[in-house]
């Protein structure tokens, strides 16, 4: 009993301080800020808008940034700060549903390949280079233009492109950890080939896939709003950064804000997600052991 | 030494591992045949590339799929040349254990020691994680860790390479293998501590009665530690016989030429005595000897005709044409040393 509580505490004193030399670094500080309050403000987008970002205001339409409406009003006088908070629940979803999906797949294929080798590891070789030979948002847009647009169209689009990503990457990792003896020794003790693969070379494997996890979120948000902007992601009125942008492309000369406030958010959220992979980079990369 | 023989646990025919296409195999073993006893510690020498790893990973299966096993190899009325991976995986680690030469890279780096352990229980035998905990402690403490207890939760990093190849021992003997197959245990560790892993063995295998294959190139680690002696070169077995006798009285060319080439009783700055050229390549091998290339003492149908193993009386047996030559041409040299 007194051993697992000490296990338990052990685990925790690694993760403390672990911890410990991530809020060391400034740029895991300031990203994880960032983070922190895109997230609250994903979760919790009615506490933080001060008007409802659908309610027209005919009374203040196109008016400047102000006290009563800090980022000014749109053409319909909608509060642009309240449609930039509930954009974020639209915007960090994007984040997650475009990414997680294709990490899972691209990490059970990529593993599978990678250990393998073989036939298998000819034919995925083949697919990946029919998937990455069409530039990236124009394969798509064909699949989106092919489903119709829409949030979750878009999500199976990504998913269907970006999987190829993270397989490879998945791939290489499992192959350099295969190298290693304790893969042998998996062997020898007798442990199935999913045991090897999922306890064994797959912990070892998965830091940098994380870390490109982490700007993959960045990226995807790029892409979502950038569908958006082409009316192919999330639908007016629904308020996301990139159809924010879209709806300000008009009136650029005379209310600027419509489309800058969202083009901050968009930076803003995307440097998050930077800093807290490159800082995760670096302290996940293995240490002279 | 009295020739006692125990019961044969393990009984090796013919093997033969090969490699590439099938059309134009790279052979790695070739027609090996060898027989461990019970709590028999058998020694394979041989320099880099002469088969020696390929022969235990072969026992095994885990040169499959890339390489092909043939011959057979008798383990408990079953031979495993014929047994699916499946069926093997039985066998691997529960009956036959092996462990490796790089202690650094042989435990995964991301689990405890103590969980690693229990992990192999887990896979092998019907403990609960109560008992699981307590084995691991035990076998810990068997392999000579110090305070056992407190490091089941630490990490391989947190060891010294002599206390990882403890633990991977450890790991290897969770359910009590009946022969364990010993890659080069020593080579990646220093001179004490390889002979305290040297020590550690002998004494598990005496204490369990559990068999040991050990791989080495050094012949003073056959020494010290080997009931039996196996020579390989270019996948083919030279001399085998107790390590005493062929010791004292090598017979094949290459394993007088070992020999000869540990400095014994000799004046500072003398030139070290080796074996002139490098061993073949798997693909360069000649159909005959495959050390006639190197040989002193051989003869014009050395690389054409296959010598067999033959008995030289007791167990030893040796598979050179030229064994009158092999002793005439070492042993003034001997005496002259």
């Amino acid at each position: 009993m007194s051993a697992i509580s000490q296990s338990h505490s052990q685990t925790a004193g690694r993760l403390a301080a672990f911890l410990a030399r991530a809020f060391a670094r400034p740029s895991f500080v300031v990203g994880i800020a960032i983070l922190g309050l895109s997230l609250a403000l994903a979760l919790f987008p009615q506490v933080f808008a001060p008007y409802d970002p659908l309610a027209f205001d005919l009374q203040a339409m196109q008016q400047g940034p102000s006290l009563a409406h800090p980022f000014g009003t749109d053409n319909f006088g909608r509060d642009v700060l309240s449609r930039v908070i509930w954009a974020y629940r639209v915007d960090m979803q994007m984040a997650f549903f475009a990414t997680i999906f294709a990490l899972l797949i691209g990490l059970t294929v990529g593993a599978f390949v990678g250990y393998y080798g073989g036939i298998a590891d000819v034919i995925f070789g083949r697919c990946v280079d029919a998937i990455i030979t069409f530039p990236f948002l124009v394969l798509v847009i064909a699949i989106v233009a092919v489903l119709g647009p829409g949030l979750v169209n878009m999500y199976v689009a990504i998913t269907a492109v970006n999987w190829v990503y993270y397989a490879r990457l998945t791939r290489a990792e499992i192959m350099a950890q295969k190298a290693n003896d304790y893969a042998a020794a998996g062997r020898v003790l007798g442990y199935s080939d999913r045991r090897i693969i999922f306890r064994h070379l797959l912990p070892n494997a998965i830091s940098p896939i994380i870390v490109y996890w982490m700007t993959d979120m960045a990226l995807a948000i790029l892409l979502g709003s950038s569908l958006g902007y082409l009316g192919l992601g999330a639908q007016p009125p629904a308020a996301e950064w990139g159809v924010l942008i879209a709806e300000g492309r008009n009136f650029l000369m005379t209310a600027w804000w419509m489309s800058l406030m969202p083009g901050i958010a968009i930076v803003l959220t995307g440097l998050g997600f930077s800093l807290v992979g490159d800082a995760l980079a670096d302290l996940l990369r293995p240490k002279g052991r | 030494m009295a020739t006692r023989r125990k019961s044969i646990v393990l009984d090796v025919k013919h093997l033969r591992t090969e490699f590439g296409t099938r059309e134009r195999p790279l052979v790695a073993v070739d027609d090996v045949s060898f027989q461990v006893g019970q709590g028999e510690i058998l020694g394979l020498v041989g320099e880099s590339g002469s088969g020696k790893s390929i022969t235990l990973r072969s026992i095994l299966g885990i040169v499959r799929p890339r390489g092909r096993v043939a011959g057979e190899i008798r383990w408990n009325g079953q031979d495993l040349v014929s047994l699916s991976e499946k069926q093997l995986r039985r066998i691997r680690g529960r009956e036959i254990a092996m462990i490796f030469q790089e202690p650094m890279s042989s435990l995964n780096p991301l689990l405890p020691v103590g969980l690693q352990i229990s992990e192999n229980l887990v896979a092998h035998t019907d403990l609960d994680a109560k008992a699981r905990k307590a084995r691991a402690i035990e076998l810990l403490e068997l392999v000579g860790i110090p305070a056992a207890r407190n490091r089941l939760d630490d990490f391989p990093h947190e060891f010294s390479g002599g206390m990882r190849q403890r633990v991977m021992i450890a790991i290897a003997l969770a359910s009590n293998p009946k022969l364990l197959l010993a890659d080069e245990p020593t080579t990646a560790l220093d001179v004490t501590i390889q002979d305290q892993i040297l020590r550690l063995i002998q004494q598990l295998s005496r204490d369990l009665g559990m068999a040991v294959i050990l791989v080495t190139h050094d012949m003073g680690v056959v020494a010290e530690t080997c009931d039996r002696v196996a020579v390989m070169y270019g996948g083919r077995l030279c001399e085998i016989g107790q390590t005493a006798d062929v010791i004292a009285d090598a017979r094949h060319p290459y394993s007088l030429g070992l020999l000869r080439s540990i400095p014994r009783d000799v004046a500072p700055r003398t030139p070290l005595y080796s074996i002139p050229g490098a061993p073949p390549a798997l693909n360069a091998l000649p159909p005959g000897c495959a050390f006639s290339a190197r040989c002193p003492v051989a003869g014009a149908e050395c690389p054409e005709v296959r010598p067999g193993l033959q008995s030289i009386g007791g167990l030893r047996q040796v598979a050179c044409h030229h064994l009158g030559d092999a002793q005439a041409h070492f042993r003034p040299r001997e005496a002259a040393q």
